[in-house]
């Protein structure tokens, strides 16, 4: 803890893209400092959370990393056990100091992370360091590397970089009187993906694959065909229940997911959910609405994922026949829950991600949202 | 932009060729032989030919057949049945399938066409009028005939089979080389060409001619004199080439467009002549390219009135750039324009909630069939835009301007405008008995010398109006 912050966070950077390159497993906890309310914020209390941290110092291979407003980033090699739970009940134990009902939950001040697989929330969390040197913008790619990339992808060994996460459904639970006290969670689907981020990193470290955002959605299309051929092995998809991927309204109709969907079991089918990008939707809709139609009569959901509220207020969402909406919780959405409630056409389900914060978690169900994603339900 | 330029230009939106499909030559000699065989024993015989031969250019794209194919063929392994892909591009499935087993509803080959009919609601407005269904030990005349008629057309394929967007397979690194060389050194200036909408008056009782006059002018850039390899073409097809590939390209038109209006220029004479609003097709990253700025300050300076068209995808994907957007163009006192949309466009979005000042909508038979019901979604969507608001675009028949004006609808531009303002032209141009009119059509279209070559009377040209002409003027200003 010797460099100034900006240091500290990029020192933060390099672990992070180090763990995702080579696929190392580590353990990293974030503890938002400022996020302690006043009467938690006075010195002996911050004294004190650093010395909880102090447990994790013992753990192998710790590094620990002062960020701006004070947060304290920690990552380790091994799961951290004994010294992760010291930790937690250290915190437990500041926050008891707080009358009931004032005391911040501790999943609000502290984040876990599993790396690889959850570095790109870490690094979100990092955007904001070094506010004076913005980083340059990317130099995008042209489509000269554009080519080269797509025929290196077609051979390249992707698998340290897939990735998943879970949609949870959201269930409170306890008596009517006390319906919001606790809200029990349990996983409903797995989405597959690529890390983007660290294939970007590991195949044109100079270029930012996602600079021109038109050859970058062309790039997902090989990034598909990939996926597809991951999932073709049946013994890999046997019994990993409901599973959800991106594909491009082309890669639907392509000879690729024909082979994937002649090669599935067709008791998974109605098991597999497509996730289709506004752009992808957009750039040829009558060949989407052609996809959607196929797609559902085959057996497979769809959902529209990456649409914020106001571009949902301009598409006409029944037409649009998805079965879930996957929205990222937003300040305009929480100041108008109802408009985006309003919406949601009936069949439709909404998934809410984004949820990073206990809290958020709360407000979801207090606005009858039951399926959801983010950092506080991967905890 | 540049699709707008490709359509106008004729230009193939893609390479020839049925992508993977190729047409069996012997295709219908094994349906006429087949048929033969089975009218001979109709019983428990099916039939059921997917006529994607009905669909409108630029379909049946490849997707169309592939997916089409695979379900035809499932339904042939269920039900001990067989598939032919016939020269027209038709799909036929014959089943044999036991009337015990059939049930009301003919069992597996009943649920195909429910479900085909379904995939192909996006193309034609009646999906069920590309399926036949026979049974031929109930009826067998409408198939027979079927098979007569075929063998007695033998149909060419049609030659122009898109896929859907970016289908194609990674383009080779050489043709996206070609394709950055393009956009970095074709002659832009010849490359540029023109089309002028017209503005039609409601006054039924003056000729057509007379309630017809100049609205806008809308310039863009076409690739068609470059006569390119159908490798790029193809590699066009894919819409996110086509907006890197255009982006790049309207750096270098703004970079024109700014000479021209610094020099007064023919491009902007023309216009501020016949006090004639540009359309011009932008990304929405050239609009807020410091490029886009320095010719909006000439623009202005000098009076021109302009409406800038923003590619429906790209206003939505990034509403927050819309709105930055519009907030320029409104300072620079220009339109935004929405556009080109299309019926499935329309099924999808509410354009009417971006607030453009104009929207471009294109024309097609499946687009008027599907707006037919004034209760159906894309009428009700046309009026929420607000009729004043629409150009249609695309128009290339009395009969799409005969469907607009029922409509309400009074700004059009299309082939059919520039033939009739070519033949104003020719009617009053001393060398016009040495032009065909469609020579009349490209030269005006075209802002390059090289494309106006062979005119003998080029201040014509960049007259639009539909009545007799006695000299260059353009419209009246009027819109």
């Amino acid at each position: 803890m010797s460099t100034a912050r900006g240091d500290q966070a990029e020192a933060l950077r390099e672990v992070l893209r180090q763990s995702e390159l080579a696929g190392a497993s580590r353990r990293a906890l974030l503890l938002h400092i400022d996020r302690f309310p006043p009467s938690l914020a006075k010195p002996h209390h911050l004294r004190l959370a650093r010395e909880a941290l102090g447990s994790l110092a013992g753990a192998d291979r710790a590094q620990f990393f002062e960020l701006s407003r004070g947060r304290i980033a920690i990552v380790w090699r091994s799961r951290g056990g004994s010294e992760l739970t010291q930790v937690m009940e250290s915190l437990e134990l500041l926050l008891s100091d707080q009358p009931d009902g004032e005391a911040p939950a501790l999943g609000e001040l502290v984040s876990l992370y599993d790396l690889p697989q959850q570095a790109v929330w870490l690094l979100d969390e990092l955007i904001e360091e070094s506010p004076g040197h913005p980083p340059p913008p990317a130099t995008p790619l042209d489509v000269q590397q554009l080519a080269g990339l797509e025929a290196a992808l077609v051979q390249a060994d992707l698998a340290q970089y897939a990735r998943w996460r879970t949609i949870m459904r959201l269930i409170p639970a306890g008596p009517p009187s006390a319906r919001l006290a606790r809200i029990e969670t349990e996983p409903v689907w797995e989405e597959r993906y690529f890390a983007v981020h660290a294939l970007g990193a590991a195949l044109t470290p100079d270029r930012g694959l996602k600079a021109d955002p038109w050859l970058f959605r062309r790039l997902t299309r090989t990034l598909d065909r990939r996926m597809l051929s991951m999932l073709s092995v049946p013994k890999d998809v046997q019994g990993i229940g409901t599973l959800g991927i991106s594909l491009n309204v082309a890669t639907i109709l392509g000879p690729d997911f024909l082979r994937f969907d002649d090669a599935l079991p067709v008791s998974l089918r109605g098991a597999v959910i497509i996730n289709i990008r506004p752009a992808d939707m957009l750039a040829d809709p009558a060949s989407f609405q052609f996809a959607r139609n196929f797609a559902r009569s085959r057996g497979y959901r769809l959902a529209l994922v990456g649409a914020a509220l106001p571009l949902l207020q301009v598409l006409d969402l029944p037409a649009c026949g998805f079965n879930y909406l996957q929205t990222k919780l937003a300040p305009d959405i929480m100041a108008a829950p109802d408009t985006l409630l309003g919406l949601i056409p009936a069949g439709t389900d909404l998934v809410m991600t984004g949820l990073d914060r206990a809290s958020d978690i709360r407000w979801a169900v207090s606005h009858g949202i039951a399926l959801g994603r983010g950092r506080a339900l991967a905890r | 932009m540049l699709e707008a330029g490709l359509a106008r230009q004729g230009i193939p939106p893609t390479a020839p060729g049925a992508a993977g499909f190729p047409v069996n030559l012997g295709a219908d000699r094994a349906l006429a032989d087949m048929a033969e065989r089975w009218l001979r024993a109709p019983q428990d015989k099916l039939v059921l030919v997917l006529h994607l031969s009905r669909l409108a250019a630029p379909a049946p794209r490849s997707h169309h057949m592939r997916v089409a194919r695979v379900l035809l063929q499932d339904c042939a392994q269920r039900a001990n049945g067989h598939v032919l892909v016939l020269q027209n591009q038709d799909l036929a499935l014959f089943c044999s399938i036991p009337r015990d087993q059939q049930g009301d509803s003919a069992g597996a080959p009943a649920q195909l066409k429910a479900t085909l009919a379904r995939l192909f609601v996006a193309d034609v407005p009646d999906p069920a009028r590309l399926i036949s269904f026979w049974r031929l030990d109930e009826d067998p005349g409408p198939f027979r005939a079927y098979v007569a008629g075929l063998s007695g057309a033998s149909a060419p394929p049609k030659d122009a089979k898109q896929g859907p967007a970016g289908e194609t397979m990674p383009a080779s690194a050489l043709s996206l080389a070609a394709l950055e060389e393009i956009a970095a050194q074709a002659p832009l200036a010849e490359l540029i060409v023109q089309q002028t909408g017209m503005a039609l008056s409601p006054d039924r009782k003056l000729a057509l001619a007379d309630r017809l006059k100049p609205s806008f002018r809308q310039l863009g850039v076409s690739l068609a004199a470059l006569n390119l390899r159908p490798v790029i073409t193809e590699a066009l097809t894919d819409p996110y080439l086509l907006h890197h590939f255009s982006a790049r390209l309207d750096t270098r038109l703004l970079r024109v467009l700014h000479d021209d209006l610094r020099a007064e220029g023919r491009l902007s004479r023309a216009a501020l002549r016949g006090n004639l609003p540009i359309h011009v097709g932008l990304s929405l990253e050239a609009i807020l390219s410091p490029g886009f700025a320095r010719m909006s300050r000439l623009a202005c300076a000098a009076g021109l009135r302009m409406g800038i068209e923003v590619p429906m995808m790209q206003a939505c994907v990034d509403l927050e750039l819309l709105d930055h957007v519009r907030s320029l163009l409104d300072l620079a006192g220009f339109e935004l324009i929405l556009g080109p949309l299309d019926a499935a466009t329309l099924t999808l979005v509410q354009p009417a909630k971006l607030l453009p000042d104009a929207v471009k909508l294109v024309w097609s038979q499946p687009m008027a069939d599907a707006a037919a019901d004034p209760n159906g979604g894309l009428s009700t969507s046309l009026v929420a835009i607000g009729l004043n608001r629409i150009v249609l675009q695309g128009v290339d028949s009395e009969q799409a301007v005969a469907w607009g004006q029922a409509r309400g609808i009074s700004r059009f531009q299309g082939a059919f405008f520039d033939h009739a303002q070519a033949a104003a032209r020719m009617a009053g141009c001393p060398g016009a008995p040495a032009c065909t009119l469609r020579q009349c059509v490209g030269r005006a279209s075209s802002q390059g010398i090289a494309g106006r070559a062979g005119c003998t009377n080029p201040a014509l040209l960049d007259t639009a109006s539909i009545g007799p002409h006695s000299g260059p003027q353009g419209g009246d200003g009027r819109q």
